[in-house]
């Protein structure tokens, strides 16, 4: 069987390319530039001969002109022959509008160009369709079609079921994917790969494009854009050009010994640092990785150096801002007015913001793809290096970015999770499908399995996706009121149902939820946002932190809550729902790195030669590799250096005699929420206690206050029953509810627009509870049940690696060792600080009442 | 000790019985139906869960009579159609238990009075018996004066307590007592089961009997599938909110 997917090796000649252009877009192109660069010379044939292309290469590398290049030639071509019809040659999609924006200027330019030197007009059209665009725009479409359309996933979701509209895309030749790896992650790739499913099956067959960063591995990425058929993967070829072009990346301690250094000396010197590499360049991008990071850091920045930053030279840039906020931040750095602009991961994707000579990444982005997608901001033409600085801010951060830095240079990336058989965006589908036509079941399964996302869905699935949108999960009277569409198990066909149904889809599709944002106020400021489901747990007394302060929570009044300041330690555990996870593969790197350290200490090597082989196996400078030495020295003497080799389990009784089991395994914050809940409920199930649990990307602990019997539970974990015990782990957890809610909106169970009403935030906040007490009554194969406890499992945790780490342990391959301590050891001493963050409730609701019944009784009488 | 009374009405579960009447409170049906037209598409789960319970309750007591102290129905402006289907049907169920029904108006039931007349019934602005009367509780009557009766016994506010332990929060509903002006006050949770309520430790009361600083003084009669637990004074209980609530 012949590899359907391949590499592109054959680098073609100019002459070659040149050839098959048409004669005008030859001259155009030679005047404009010395030559093809790399990708163009491996792509351009193959999108010129119809064959699927995914092109990987750097941003500024000329990757839009290498899709569109052979597809404005040909149009031309279609122009001179007098063929050129009204009707859509070429669908360009990428995540974000301003991105759209900026591809439509971009296709403008040369073709006006084109046009100029050809003395006449082409007459081919270029519009961009978003969720921005108006009703009149949208009539002008559907008389004069573009030729070439931009557009987004969501609004191509819509397109396909505009029955005036689709007509036009009978003929649809060619299809880029632009930013793909952005999609591909997340359920608006999932939802993207069915739209090109439905397309090819409106238009036969086109030519895909893709676009990418750096993205490992290549092949699963092809796959996600070509898809399958006949159970087999479509053709398609991969050029991949080499992202590593000259990258100038260092890793910065801002201080001699960051074991040593107090909070206070280190804010200073993060700070002083920050401004002397800002100070020595002409445009720096910083990231942070979190909104509150961006506030604080132009807020200090702007408060420490007056007369250096003010608001109109520095900016923050994040998706909580305004629209207008953030395209005046744009607009700016276009202007090149801006001499620091500080963005979470907003400017991560390739919108045009003018020229940035330094990147600088607050903090670990926590993967090595993400490392390089960033610093790949800078620099942002084709033969310059890319510039980037890793600032860290304590211990733990310095040996991940360390371990970032070693493998962005030997070209060493993370695994992309693409996630596969989501339900919920499956019924979105079948709904839009019905809205289309009627439907043979059989035929509509197939053209679902030809999605990569979709090619292993069982057919027990998908009819429960036909079960739950025909309303089946009411009583048969009420269904009219549920029913979106009727299925007919004896004709074996199904269609929509009610007159409102394309409406009802225009106005509620898309795979984002609607997260509301609280407002919290002090002192009639407000000082930040949180996220709704925060301010549930939140209780008058409860202090937390947000934006580096400790605040006491007051009261809520709708979606706006009040606090005041508050010096006791946080209640509340902090939020991690915006922090980035640790890759795997990643996190696998570094606990290779820890058994080097190890060996190492082992064996007796001298502090001269370990920080030696700390320089060259890191590529870090004095004060970093010494700060590792420190760190690890400190492991080693106190307790053991845990590795992939060892996993350590360290025993600690804490305040009060309270239990503590420390896990250092070090597989990033997804796996280790797998392992914990898993762990702590065949704990919780033995002793009938509830379990605390606290995660991090480098560990968990359990925590009880009597015996846990950590290590006799974890053992009766396996890779076989993992995801089993985990399912019920969850079952009933707000964590559970809280994606059902999402899941629910996605699959249209809960609608946000609906007969012209845009759902109230109050009622969306009713909606949470109430259905909290609804999905505990439900039957386990409801569709959108299944599909929350999915994305639990696999998406927001990841039992899949979680496994692996099982079967490492089964294999052998990992020893578990246990050691008591008195104070945590100092690879655990992060994870302590951090608190708890959740409960594993085991006991009864009623048990849980009655002893809560009896504490309160004993104090109120004592 | 057992606390099974408040000022001679006995707990039974989410109701109350009085000599021989038993009393329950807003039952809110049709509650899913207007979630449904806000786009919310739950399917309908309340009814049947209320007349599981009620047939629990009538396990133990046989009333003659059952006084339902308001809101009856969910929507303000309309009786919907599962409104009509399961209060009728409803009614229908109670007639095999009990003799008489006595519906009370709540600020739900502007309309339930066209139910009411289709079935048979009246519907009342409040209901005396013995020294008891009884009324929802959403506004003080305007011949409040002229009250004769000793002890008031409204529904309205829908009253829960969050019990916190660590990160585990259970909201319990419970009965009130405690006294409004100088006649006794007692204040009823929901028979409905959509949530639990609004809990009277974290959320400003909303019925007009309820703003009154003694509100402190109220004793907290928690229920939970038939057990109740007798929590002693909402002041008490804020006293040690620090480790419980």
């Amino acid at each position: 069987m012949m590899d359907m997917i391949e590499k592109q090796e054959k680098l073609y000649r100019d002459e070659e390319i040149y050839e098959i252009l048409h004669p005008l877009v030859r001259k155009w192109f030679r005047d404009k530039f010395k030559g093809f660069s790399k990708s163009q010379k491996y792509a351009i044939m193959d999108i010129h001969q119809r064959k699927n292309v995914l092109i990987s290469s750097p941003t500024g590398s000329g990757k839009t002109l290498t899709a569109f290049l052979s597809i404005i030639s040909e149009l031309i071509t279609l122009k001179d022959h007098d063929k050129l019809e009204d009707k859509v040659y070429c669908v360009y999609v990428s995540p974000l509008k301003a991105l759209d924006n900026d591809i439509e200027k971009n296709l403008r330019e040369p073709l006006s160009e084109l046009e100029e030197m050809a003395e006449r007009e082409f007459e081919i059209r270029v519009a961009v369709r978003t969720g921005d665009t108006t009703q009149y725009q949208r009539s002008i479409m559907l008389r004069k079609p573009p030729h070439i359309l931009i557009t987004t996933p969501e609004s191509l979701g819509i397109i396909l079921c505009a029955p005036k509209f689709r007509e036009k895309f009978k003929d649809v030749r060619y299809f880029i994917v632009d930013e793909i790896h952005s999609l591909a992650d997340n359920k608006r790739g999932v939802h993207l790969s069915l739209s090109l499913e439905r397309l090819q099956n409106l238009a036969g067959r086109f030519t895909r494009i893709g676009l990418s960063a750096t993205v490992h591995p290549l092949q699963k990425v092809a796959e996600f854009l070509v898809g399958y058929e006949n159970g087999e993967v479509r053709d398609c070829k991969i050029v991949d050009v080499n992202y590593l072009k000259k990258l100038d990346m260092k890793v910065l301690c801002p201080v001699e010994d960051i074991l040593g250094a107090d909070p206070e000396e280190m804010n200073t010197a993060t700070y002083n640092l920050l401004d002397k590499l800002i100070s020595v360049h002409k445009t720096t991008l910083i990231f942070t990785n979190t909104r509150s990071g961006t506030e604080s850091v132009v807020f200090n920045l702007k408060k420490r150096f007056k007369d250096k930053y003010n608001d109109e030279n520095i900016m923050a840039h994040h998706s909580s801002l305004s629209k207008e906020l953030r395209l005046e931040t744009e607009n700016n750095l276009k202007k090149g007015e801006l001499k620091v602009v500080v963005s979470s991961t907003s400017l991560e994707l390739g919108i045009d913001i003018g020229y940035i000579d330094l990147v600088i990444l607050v903090s670990s982005p926590k993967s090595v793809s993400k490392a390089l997608q960033r610093i790949g901001r800078s620099g942002h033409r084709l033969h310059e290096k890319s510039k980037g600085r890793i600032i860290v801010v304590d211990r733990d951060d310095l040996v991940e970015c360390s371990l970032i830095l070693k493998n962005a240079i030997e070209g060493k990336i993370d695994e992309i999770h693409i996630p596969e058989n989501c339900l919920d965006v499956l019924s979105q589908h079948i709904y839009g499908m019905a809205i289309e036509d009627r439907w043979d079941i059989d035929t509509a399964y197939y053209l679902i399995k030809r999605s990569y996302c979709y090619r292993n869905l069982t057919e027990n699935d998908f009819l429960s996706v036909l079960s739950y949108l025909a309303g089946e999960y009411t009583s048969l009277e009420d269904r009219y009121v549920y029913a979106k569409i009727w299925v007919d198990y004896d004709t074996n066909m199904f269609g929509k149902r009610g007159k409102l149904a394309r409406m009802l889809y225009a106005t509620n599709i898309g795979t984002i939820p609607d997260r509301t944002a609280v407002r919290v106020k002090c002192a009639g400021q407000v000082v930040g946002r949180i996220e709704e489901d925060f301010m549930e747990k939140l209780r008058k007394g409860d202090t937390f932190v947000l934006g580096g302060c400790i605040y006491r929570f007051n009261y809520a009044r709708g979606m706006t809550i009040n606090v005041t300041p508050s010096s006791s330690p946080p209640t509340i555990p902090s939020w991690f729902s915006e922090q980035l996870p640790l890759s795997f593969d990643l996190a696998i790197e570094i606990q290779r790195f820890r058994a080097l350290m190890e060996g190492k200490f082992e064996y007796g090597r001298s502090r001269e030669e370990i920080i030696d082989f700390l320089h060259e196996y890191l590529y870090i400078d004095f004060n970093a590799a010494n700060s590792i030495y420190n760190y690890f020295r400190e492991q080693h003497l106190y307790a053991q250096i845990p590795s992939q080799r060892k996993l350590l389990i360290e025993y600690y009784t804490g305040y009060g005699n309270r239990k503590f089991v420390i896990f250092h395994s070090l597989f990033g914050r997804r796996v280790n929420d797998a392992l914990s809940r898993a762990v702590a409920y065949m704990i919780a199930e033995k002793s009938r206690k509830d379990v605390m649990i606290s995660i991090s990307d480098n560990g968990f602990y359990l925590s009880s206050d009597g015996k846990i019997g950590g290590l006799d539970a974890f053992k009766n974990l396996t890779s076989e029953n993992i995801a089993e015990t985990l399912t019920k782990a969850i079952d009933k957890t707000e964590t559970l509810a809280g994606r059902f809610r999402h899941c629910a909106g996605r699959s249209l169970m809960i609608l946000r627009r609906y007969k012209g009403k845009e759902k109230s935030v109050s009622r969306q906040h009713i909606t949470s509870k109430i259905l909290l007490n609804f999905v505990k009554g439900l039957d386990d194969n409801f569709s959108i049940l299944k599909e929350a406890r999915r994305e639990v499992i696999e998406d927001f945790m990841d039992v899949k690696n979680a496994k692996k780490v099982l079967e490492l342990i089964e294999e052998g391959k990992m020893d578990i060792e246990q050691i008591n301590t008195r104070i945590p050891s100092p690879f655990a001493f992060n994870l302590i600080a951090q608190g708890y963050l959740d409960v594993l409730k085991y006991e009864e609701r009623i048990e849980f009442i009655k002893r809560m019944h009896q504490a309160i009784i004993n104090e109120i009488e004592g | 000790m057992k606390f099974e009374d408040i000022y001679g009405a006995k707990i039974i579960d989410l109701a109350l019985n009085i000599g021989d009447n038993l009393i329950i409170s807003d039952l809110h049906f049709g509650y899913e139906e207007a979630l449904n037209a806000d786009g919310i598409m739950v399917p309908k789960f309340q009814y049947e869960k209320i007349i599981g319970r009620l047939d629990d309750i009538f396990s133990t007591v046989d009333p003659n009579t059952i006084i339902i102290n308001g809101d009856l129905k969910h929507q303000f402006g309309k009786i919907s159609r599962q409104e009509w289907k399961e209060a009728i049907s409803f009614i229908d169920f109670l007639r095999e238990h009990v003799e008489k029904i006595i519906l009370i108006k709540g600020n739900h039931d502007n309309f339930t009075k066209f139910i009411a007349k289709k079935i048979d019934l009246k519907v009342y602005d409040s209901f005396s018996h013995e020294k008891f009367l009884i009324l929802h509780g959403h506004k003080i009557p305007k011949n409040y004066a002229e009250i004769k009766e000793d002890t008031l016994i409204i529904g309205h506010e829908h009253p829960c307590i969050g019990l916190r332990s660590g990160e585990r929060l259970e909201k319990i509903k419970c009965f009130l007592k405690g006294k409004f002006a100088d006649k006794n006050l007692i204040v009823m949770p929901s028979f409905n089961f959509v949530t639990e309520g609004s809990d009277i430790l974290q959320e400003k009361p909303l019925s007009p009997f309820l703003k009154n600083p003694s509100l402190y003084d109220f004793e907290i009669f928690g229920v939970e599938n038939f057990e109740i637990l007798y929590f002693g004074k909402l002041k008490q209980l804020m006293a040690s909110r620090e480790q419980f609530l």
